[in-house]
């Protein structure tokens, strides 16, 4: 009896487990994120959706910024891509071009308020990518220190480099330098992507509205003698200045402004919190060969789906859950606070997000950023709307063009030659004339 | 050593698991990195578009890679140099007897341990134009007036990078080196000393002759990493300033990862290999000839 009885259970057990297997679906969702803070945020959403949706499993795989693409690529050869992805709308027209993306039109409609300025363009014609957030680069400066020299925060060139030079003093009267006008990306890769912000404020770009490359052009090359100019007013050792440097020399009160976008505000909390009511905002100012508009450097994350996909349907459940309610909240406010701005236009004005402390804390900065945004915001993808670029990806990534914004910075080549150095290659590489 | 029947086959069972390996991790890799390089292929793609000896001929004519491998030259030669003369001068003084001298064999070992990441992040912190430890000391001693750009300076990126793989990696010469050293007979430095060698002459005429074999063997394979070497170079200036610090495996990476170009940065990997082997034609007749008088490296 007591074995019948030990057999019966067994049996149970083997056909409950074997459900609850068969019953099981997982999604695996890839983010660049590794921030411990988007970590937790993305947890709680996964939690919070597997709550509500019994029998489903979200695995979160994370792969570095620069690994996403090579990972992704990897992943999609060998038939393990991820359901999902968090991505930049850059990669989008290749991919879709390649036939890797699900459309997502639906999830698009569904949600209802994103502008579709927002949508990547590409050869199909459809929504392939569902923007996310969009982190605004801005200059951000030492408004203490701007008021003590008599200075407003600059709206052109001329201003521009008027503060910077006023701002690189000698504090201490020893002979050195220990403030410094302004901290700027000089190494690989991030200094061809930073360098983009001031091409178009004074009228330059990579490629213009029939694609052809005019990077070698006399705006763009303005342009970045401009920024050989302002190295004068750097930190010491530009050309190995990352991205992440920039940050620090500013948040430690080294450089008294910066281009960032809004992680500036958390790496402030993180390192220097008494300076946070001392930092201020404006668009980067306009060049001489500009249109006497400031530029904001909008840069949009955005979920795609991979065609591999086995549930597709969910998810795009998946999306359509992280874009809502308290989970959209959540990851505005509390995964990179004042970093992702809500791309929603039912959000732009949400109290609860301006309630949320990191983000009340820089209220009046977070604001400038999204008005800003909206007003003068482009990306590499929207600087001609409906035109699919499907070079721009490829063309951010190729080293020679930091390795080409690197060698002016040494003074080994000048502007002119270097981006005609990276022209050239483009038009190789792309095989465009 | 002839096997028997039955043992040939004992062998190769045991042999299988590795050879599995080793076409896994290497051959087919290789193999595929070839057929690769014949494609003008993209990271993302499913598939290529076949062009022939089109990358080997762009890379051959273009001067980047040339500069690239007179880079590589310089970075391998000048880091063995350095690390077989500091490697040789830290086995002889770790041979002595003295006090702490387990300890400083500890000490000495440690770059070699170090992670690499560790390593280089030490390092670009230790030479931070701003706050880097070196600046801060040498203008304390007021031997610069100013602080000076390690690894900005397009002149000084590349000697640099040199002293950090030769601080890195002269621990794999010492341990080598001293192992060898601690067979020598002291009969030998005995006898020598009554013939009244002094100290720069039992190293001229004992110590160099008995580790000459295992110098041959260490130099060789050093310069076989070291000539592979991407991580220290990636991490402390990927390949900057400019191009100055460029090496051919860090361009190889460069074109594939991050120009997305893995046809072309096969091809470039292909040509290191070919480079590389005739590195590994001597190492192999090298060992072969030491085996082939008693199985070890003779003088």
């Amino acid at each position: 009896m007591k074995r019948l009885l030990i057999v019966i259970l067994l049996i149970m057990a083997l056909v409950i487990s074997v459900q609850s297997f068969a019953a099981t679906r997982t999604i695996t969702y890839l983010s660049p994120e590794t921030d411990p803070s988007s970590i937790t945020v993305d947890n709680h959403i996964i939690a919070a959706f597997e709550k509500t949706h019994p029998g489903v499993k979200v695995n979160l795989t994370h792969a570095s910024l620069n690994d996403v693409l090579p990972k992704l690529s990897a992943m999609l050869k060998a038939g393990t891509a991820p359901d999902l992805a968090f991505s930049s709308p850059k990669f989008v027209p290749p991919l879709v071009d390649q036939g890797y993306l699900a459309p997502m039109d639906d999830v698009f409609k569904k949600l209802g308020d994103i502008s579709p300025k927002f949508v990547a363009a590409n050869s199909k014609r459809k929504i392939f990518d569902v923007p996310a957030a969009v982190e605004a680069r801005m200059l951000y400066y030492r408004k203490d220190l701007f008021e003590a020299a008599g200075l407003k925060p600059p709206t052109n060139f001329d201003e521009w480099i008027k503060a910077a030079k006023a701002l690189t003093v000698d504090k201490n009267g020893d002979g050195k330098i220990d403030q410094y006008g302004i901290s700027l990306t000089g190494a690989p890769p991030e200094c061809s992507y930073d360098i983009c912000i001031v091409l178009w404020a004074n009228g330059g770009d990579l490629f213009d509205k029939n694609n052809r490359i005019v990077l070698d052009g006399a705006k763009t090359v303005q342009a970045l003698e401009f920024l050989g100019k302002m190295k004068e007013f750097t930190p010491p050792g530009m050309a190995t200045t990352t991205y992440k440097d920039v940050s620090l020399n500013f948040a430690n009160g080294v450089a008294a402004m910066a281009i960032y976008p809004g992680r500036m505000m958390m790496n402030i909390d993180r390192y220097n919190p008494e300076l946070r009511s001392k930092v201020g905002v404006v668009p980067i100012p306009y060049g001489p060969g500009g249109n006497g508009k400031p530029v904001v450097h909008e840069s949009l994350n955005d979920f795609i789906i991979f065609k591999t996909s086995k549930n597709i349907k969910l998810a795009k459940e998946f999306v359509s859950f992280y874009m809502s309610d308290k989970q959209y909240l959540e990851f505005l406010t509390a995964s990179t606070p004042g970093h992702s701005l809500p791309v929603r236009n039912s959000w732009l004005d949400d109290p609860d997000y301006f309630k949320f402390e990191a983000i009340a804390k820089w209220k009046d900065n977070v604001m400038t950023s999204m008005d800003s945004a909206f007003k003068y915001g482009t990306d590499f993808l929207f600087r001609y709307p409906g035109v699919v670029n499907p070079y721009v990806g490829r063309a951010t990534a190729d080293p020679t063009f930091a390795r080409e914004i690197n060698k002016f910075y040494t003074g080994e080549i000048s502007a002119k030659q270097a981006l005609t150095n990276v022209a050239n290659a483009w038009r190789e590489m792309f095989d465009i004339k | 050593m002839l096997l028997v029947k039955k043992d040939k086959w004992i062998g190769l069972a045991f042999l299988i698991p590795a050879l599995i390996f080793m076409t896994a991790l290497i051959i087919y890799p290789l193999i595929n990195s070839v057929i690769l390089s014949f494609y003008r292929q993209l990271i993302y793609e499913a598939n290529g578009v076949y062009i022939g000896f089109s990358n080997y001929a762009k890379i051959i004519n273009d001067p980047e890679f040339w500069n690239a491998f007179r880079l590589s030259v310089i970075w391998t030669v000048l880091t063995i140099i350095g690390q077989v003369v500091i490697g040789v001068g830290g086995a002889l003084i770790l041979n002595e007897e003295f006090k702490g001298r387990g300890l400083a064999r500890a000490f000495v070992l440690l770059p070699f341990f170090m992670p690499t990441v560790a390593a280089t992040l030490m390092w670009r912190w230790l030479l931070n134009e701003q706050y880097g430890a070196v600046n801060y000391i040498l203008m304390s001693m007021h031997i610069i007036d100013k602080p000076i750009s390690w690894l900005a300076n397009p002149s000084l990126a590349m000697l640099t990078i040199i002293f950090i793989g030769i601080w890195r990696y002269f621990p794999f010469v010492v341990i080598n080196v001293l192992a060898r050293m601690q067979t020598i007979q002291q009969e030998l430095y005995e006898a020598a000393s009554v013939d009244g060698a002094n100290a720069w002459h039992k190293f001229c005429h004992i110590t160099l002759p008995e580790i000459k074999g295992v110098l041959i063997v260490v130099i060789l394979l050093r310069s076989l990493f070291m000539f592979n070497k991407v991580d220290i170079i990636l991490l402390l200036t990927g390949g900057g300033p400019g191009n100055n610090t460029l090496t051919l495996p860090v361009q190889a990476y460069s074109y594939a990862f991050e120009g997305m170009q893995i046809g072309k940065g096969a091809a470039n990997a292909i040509l290191q290999f070919l480079i590389i082997f005739v590195f590994i034609v001597i190492y192999m007749k090298s060992t072969s000839e030491g085996q082939k008088k008693g199985g070890k490296i003779r003088d």
